[in-house]
């Protein structure tokens, strides 16, 4: 029967891992002694075990299942965890003391059970402290007190308990009780593991785990483990081992081992590790970091996106035409476009971290300066910051997410960030307006100042340090296969940007969609959106971002062709034309930005995505002139609207055979999606 | 006495107190003339007076009381330092600057509408938690960081203030003292009605809350996921201080003293939220009535004298040798 088994483990604090592919066993109904020298790795194994640590990698198994797969609830039912230097308040008396371990199992309406009530006798029957029952904890002596600890652990009745060094601040006389009462206490079948760094202690456990900066050393009976070799190993010392009379080794130090250590020859270890290995799904890190882009991205979106429908009041309150107007917009794309174009070279050196973090902080004092703005110049000058830190952050998180997360779970996080956008439509851009409602149109704006400025806050903590490798920034962009790579997604969002911004004007106009229902349509779009982007992510995963790709490329012209060219009808058809529209047009960009930057080598990402942001900011640019030009472009009724469906599909197509084109020169070129996360920067540096 | 009776105790002196709070002022009343106010019949002046200006005015105190006596026993079980209150969070300055802040957008009202108080608190709250990077074992960091936030907040009040009609300026100054003249019944129902579901929240999370006066580990190896826990109560203690504020303004020193003193009555363990709230419900209706009827005609706002009962207690608090939680 095993109590744990622990396969190919890796955790640590930092960069540095405490437990380096650690692999052993423990049985149950045992005690087990965990020992080496200080700073080995024990105390994390244990709060591993206990689940207080997690694993960067690898799998813990209590009993038959993963840890992972407990409950917090479940766990404290079956594990017990007693940490080295417990702490209480003063005066807590032990029986509150006591009380205090049953949480897990009351049930919340019931204030105090028989059961609860018997634990608690039984704990302080096993530890005898039934007579010490009503004294404050600080009163007791120190063994008093650590059996006090462990009662503690036993009225949490848990069939494995774990301590970390027990016996280090006792006498010798309280040592050998504490040792007798684990004892006794695995003889009733409860699996008991202890940390130790005392080897004289340590003799007593039926089973030893040794560990040496974080591998294992030995593993095995003392008996059959404890020998001078492994005790040079682990502490460095010379030492003679004995038998007591009762069968057991002692060690007996000698001196300090004055030479260097051979190579210590691996041990035998008892029990080989076994068992298949789990399937590490995408780890809390990476989670994490999707996260804190996803809100990211809300807030740059959330500011982008809000700005239109303030169109009146801001025409009202700066006494200024639409095209002035348009200007805002205008000014916050160029930016966006030029500040990639050019801020490319600078974007790929030093730390990203540092570098999106300034870019954010750009961010936050250009919506507030919009918020905050008296002149129509002020103003435009903020939305001109504003776009060009957002251009360059874009394009500083791909490169970060590409440099972090798997290619294999790129799609999936991508997608979980671009769904930012759905969440941004549904609820942003409404509350945004709720707000301008309130209190004017400068509300939104300081809103998401407010909101960048606790998640810059957020960013300055969590976000892990990204340090772009040796050779960064060298290296040439100038492939043709790179090169062609804008092309395909300037195409992509130039079919999109066609039709996209004249969407308001061809509902409300040419369908006689009400202005009231507009709204509604958007927000069922801004749902399915963030539905499908995070389905098309997944996908993406699962089948490849090329094949995703074409077929959304594929798929998207039925939805480009038909809105473009329907008639007015009931309101569900027409929302459910948009709708589809909407979710396939807009999330192309998840598997083409997968696609793309799996093409690039990682030194070159972050210059290579800023192109790619100018390109596609030139793209919606010049689709919204180019189909303004197309319609007629001034009044409410647009004309030829077809046409730029027709446009859009062509331009589609041409994307869909330029795919084709790159993915076979890819191909033979051997510059697959797995291979340019392979290269190295001297590799990339020299071509 | 029994650890339930010894937690009750204020229950009784909070009672002497609310008598008090309607017979004495100017005039002074009767206990008949009480209840004829309260249940009639009576005059119709008196049941006015009763029922209008007094009952409003305790009830307003008893929740300000409660809201930070509460507030302040759980930021100490949370940080685990007997130095924290909502005031040293900055939270009551933010509070109190949201108020501002409604003003300048909106200056309809007198004071700008109390909720956005608690909006105010929760924001503040959430900064703090940011800028600190979590709470941290000994909660030094949070109060550290806490400390910085209130004094920036506080200087934006003063920002706001100058920024303000001077009708609406004088009107939050003496607001922001700290001070229950003309809190009236629309205002104290709501809150008081806010403060019950947060009552009823910290009950439903007071076992959990218990344990937060063990190691980390401890904690967490009972089955208790702790960042969401301290998060909770975070927020909870925020709420409840900017209901507090939103009715009575920053009254300083309650949230801190009234979970000491509760944990004097009741000294093994933790610190007792719902002991601790009675305290703190007494000491805002004894300084409220200390402060309408010491110097009358004139009406002390009750956070000077909270303030000026509050300095000694707090030179005697740092005074004393041993410090809660050193154990």
């Amino acid at each position: 029967m095993l109590a744990f088994r622990v396969d190919q483990v890796i955790a640590g604090y930092g960069a540095e891992p405490v437990l380096r592919d650690l692999s052993l066993q423990i049985p149950a109904g045992r005690v087990t002694a965990i020992v080496g020298a200080n700073g080995c790795g024990k105390s994390t194994l244990l709060r591993c075990l206990a689940r207080l640590h997690q694993a960067d990698s690898g799998c813990i198994q209590l009993g038959e299942d993963d840890l992972r797969l407990f409950s917090t609830a479940d766990l404290a039912r079956s594990v017990g965890f007693l940490p080295q230097f417990p702490q209480a308040p003063v005066g807590l008396r032990v029986n509150d003391l006591l009380a205090l371990a049953r949480h897990p199992h009351r049930h919340w309406m019931v204030s105090w059970s028989a059961e609860d009530e018997a634990a608690r006798c039984e704990a302080l029957r096993l530890t005898d402290l039934t007579e010490l029952a009503g004294q404050p904890l600080d009163k007791l002596s120190g063994g008093q007190r650590q059996r006090a600890w462990i009662a503690m652990m036993l009225t949490q009745s848990t069939p494995v308990l774990l301590l970390d060094e027990p016996g280090s601040m006792l006498d010798p006389g309280h040592q050998l009780e504490l040792i007798a009462l684990l004892r006794a206490l695995a003889d009733a079948g409860r699996t008991v593991v202890v940390v130790m760094h005392d080897l004289v202690a340590a003799r007593h456990a039926d089973w030893l785990v040794a560990l040496d900066n974080g591998r294992l050393a030995a593993c095995g009976s003392p008996v059959d483990v404890l020998n001078p070799v492994l005790l040079r190993q682990l502490y460095g010392i010379d030492s003679h081992i004995l038998t007591a009379p009762d069968g057991t080794p002692v060690v007996v130090p000698v001196r300090q081992a004055d030479l260097p250590l051979p190579q210590a020859q691996p041990l035998p270890v008892s029990m080989a590790s076994v068992g298949p290995f789990a399937e590490v799904s995408a780890s809390v890190a990476e989670r994490r970091l999707v996260l804190l882009f996803a809100v990211l991205q809300f807030t740059l979106l959330l500011d982008y996106m809000v700005l239109m429908p303030l169109g009146a009041a801001l025409m009202r309150d700066f006494d200024m035409g639409p095209a002035r107007f348009g200007s805002l917009v205008g000014v916050y794309t160029l930016a966006s476009a030029l500040t990639s174009l050019l801020g490319g070279r600078w974007i790929d050196r030093g730390d990203r971290k540092r570098t999106l973090l300034a870019l954010y902080a750009g961010f936050v004092v250009a919506t507030l300066a919009c918020g905050l703005a008296g002149q129509f110049g002020e103003l435009l000058v903020a939305r001109a910051l504003a776009g060009a830190c957002a251009g360059l952050m874009n394009a500083t998180m791909m490169a970060m997410i590409a440099d972090r997360i798997e290619p294999e779970r790129r799609g999936q996080a991508i997608g979980a960030i671009m769904s930012a956008f759905g969440v941004c439509a549904v609820i942003g851009v409404p509350s945004g307006l709720g707000l301008a409602a309130l209190g004017g149109w400068r509300l939104p704006f300081l809103a998401v100042a407010a909101l960048s400025a606790l998640w810059w806050l957020r960013l300055y903590r969590a976000l892990p340090r990204s340090p772009v490798s040796v050779g960064a920034g060298r290296g040439s962009l100038r492939s043709p296969a790179l090169a062609l790579g804008w092309v395909l997604s300037f195409c992509i969002v130039f079919a999109g940007f066609l039709i996209v911004p004249y969407l308001g004007a061809h509902l409300n106009g040419t369908l006689g969609v009400d202005l009231r229902d507009l709204s509604w349509i958007y927000l069922c779009a801004g749902l399915a959106t963030f539905v499908v982007a995070r389905g098309i992510g997944r996908a993406v995963d699962r089948f490849g971002a090329a094949g995703i790709l074409a077929v959304l490329m594929v798929a998207s012209i039925i939805p480009h062709l038909w809105l473009t060219q329907l008639q007015p009808g009931p309101l569900w058809q027409t929302t459910a034309v948009f709708v589809l529209f909407m979710a396939l047009t807009s999330t192309r960009s998840i598997p083409a930005s997968v696609w793309l930057i799996g093409r690039v080598p990682p030194p070159l990402r972050g210059r290579y995505m800023a192109v790619n942001t100018a390109s596609t900011e030139a793209a919606s640019g010049l689709a919204a002139g180019c189909a303004g030009w197309m319609t007629g472009g001034d009044g409410a009724v647009l004309q030829h609207f077809d046409r730029v469906g027709w446009l859009a599909a062509g331009v589609t197509c041409v994307s869909l055979c330029l795919l084709a084109g790159l993915h076979r020169f890819g191909a033979s070129q051997g510059a697959s999606t797995t291979t340019a996360d392979r290269l190295t920067p001297v590799a990339t540096a020299e071509s | 006495m029994t650890k339930a009776a010894r937690r009750l105790a204020p229950i009784p002196l909070l009672l002497v107190l609310a008598y008090a709070a309607l017979v004495a002022g100017t005039p002074r009343l009767s206990a008949s003339q009480v209840y004829a106010g309260l249940f009639g019949p009576g005059s119709d002046w008196l049941s006015t007076l009763v029922t209008q200006f007094r009952l409003p005015r305790l009830c307003a105190a008893l929740v300000v009381g409660i809201g930070l006596g509460a507030a302040g026993a759980l930021l100490q079980n949370l940080t685990r330092n007997r130095l924290a209150s909502p005031d040293v969070l900055g939270i009551n300055d933010g509070a109190l600057l949201a108020l501002a802040l409604s003003l300048m957008l909106n200056p309809s009202g007198l004071l700008g509408p109390w909720w956005c108080a608690v909006a105010g608190a929760l924001i503040t709250a959430v900064f703090t938690l940011l800028a600190a990077g979590g709470v941290g074992t000994r909660g030094y960091r949070v109060l550290v960081v806490g400390l910085g936030i209130a004094s920036l907040l506080r200087a934006g009040f003063d920002i706001a203030l100058a920024t303000l009609s001077i009708f609406h300026a004088t009107g939050l100054y003496a607001f922001s003292v700290g001070s229950l003249a003309g809190r009236a019944w629309p205002v104290v129902k709501v809150a008081a009605a806010l403060l019950g579901i947060l009552l009823t929240a910290c009950w439903v999370i007071s076992r959990a809350l218990v344990l937060l006066c063990l190691h980390d580990d401890s904690i967490r190896g009972l089955g208790v996921n702790l960042g969401q826990l301290r998060f909770t109560v975070l927020m909870l203690a925020a709420a409840l201080a900017g209901v507090a504020v939103g009715v009575g303004g920053p009254i300083g020193f309650v949230a801190l003293a009234a979970p000491i003193l509760a944990q004097r009555l009741s000294p093994d363990g933790g610190i007792p939220v719902w002991c601790s709230a009675s305290i703190g419900a007494v000491l805002v209706t004894g300084a409220d009535l200390l402060g309408r009827i010491a110097a009358a005609p004139v009406e002390v706002p009750v956070g000077v004298v909270s303030g000026f009962l509050g300095g000694p207690f707090l030179l005697w608090l740092l005074m004393r040798p041993k410090a809660y939680g050193a154990g």
